[in-house]
């Protein structure tokens, strides 16, 4: 059977696999629920 | 953005959704994600999940366990938690003006950490510990100020729909 092919996001996310950034709770948008 | 959010009593908010809620939609981003195909369309939060199963290491503070690490600092000068916490006398660290030292010693931060180290020992069977290092401190604290431990069923459907999407497809 041939194999399925991988969506170019994927794909991407695959390539992109390696990055080391590290986001802080800044840029996760906390804000949003400051008490 | 769209975040869960929820109290000390795990109780949402009244502008928030449930965790499952939140999860459910994610998934439903993911598929439509992965359906729609655009590579300029980027979501962090499955970019995170995808790039830790795929042995990247993207890692978000919510998947970092270190929730000790990430302080707020308000306007009057006082240091709490990340402020995804309660702004409670529990999670007051000091003030500015006080050595970094004694912030660091401080009762509240070290009984933090002793929290999430035993969460963390709880979490370490799971086959997903590696992806979310025992989770955000803000959604397993009602769990824990109830003398239990998370029950994150949901969040584990939610890496098993993404994982089973990366097997289809033979990235793992």
């Amino acid at each position: 059977m041939a194999k399925k092919q991988v969506p170019k996001v994927l794909a991407k996310a695959l390539l992109n696999s390696q990055s080391r950034i590290v986001a802080s709770p800044w840029d996760k948008g906390h804000w949003a629920n400051r008490k | 953005m769209i975040l869960p959010g929820q109290d000390s009593h795990g109780n949402p908010y009244p502008h928030s959704i449930s965790q499952q809620a939140y999860l459910k939609f994610l998934l439903s981003i993911f598929n439509q994600w992965v359906g729609i195909d655009d590579e300029d369309i980027e979501i962090r939060d499955l970019k995170s999940i995808i790039d830790l199963m795929l042995g990247g290491e993207f890692r978000e503070c919510v998947y970092m366990g270190r929730c000790d690490i990430f302080a707020t600092v308000y306007s009057d000068g006082s240091i709490y938690s990340c402020d995804a916490l309660p702004k409670t006398r529990e999670f007051y660290f000091g003030r500015v003006n006080q050595p970094v030292k004694d912030i660091r010693k401080s009762a509240n931060l070290l009984k933090l950490i002793r929290m999430i180290n035993i969460h963390k020992k709880f979490c370490g069977a799971c086959e997903y510990f590696k992806i979310c290092k025992s989770g955000c401190l803000q959604d397993y604290l009602p769990d824990l100020l109830k003398g239990g431990n998370s029950s994150c069923g949901d969040l584990k459907r939610y890496y098993t729909t993404v994982r089973s999407k990366l097997l289809e497809y033979d990235l793992l």
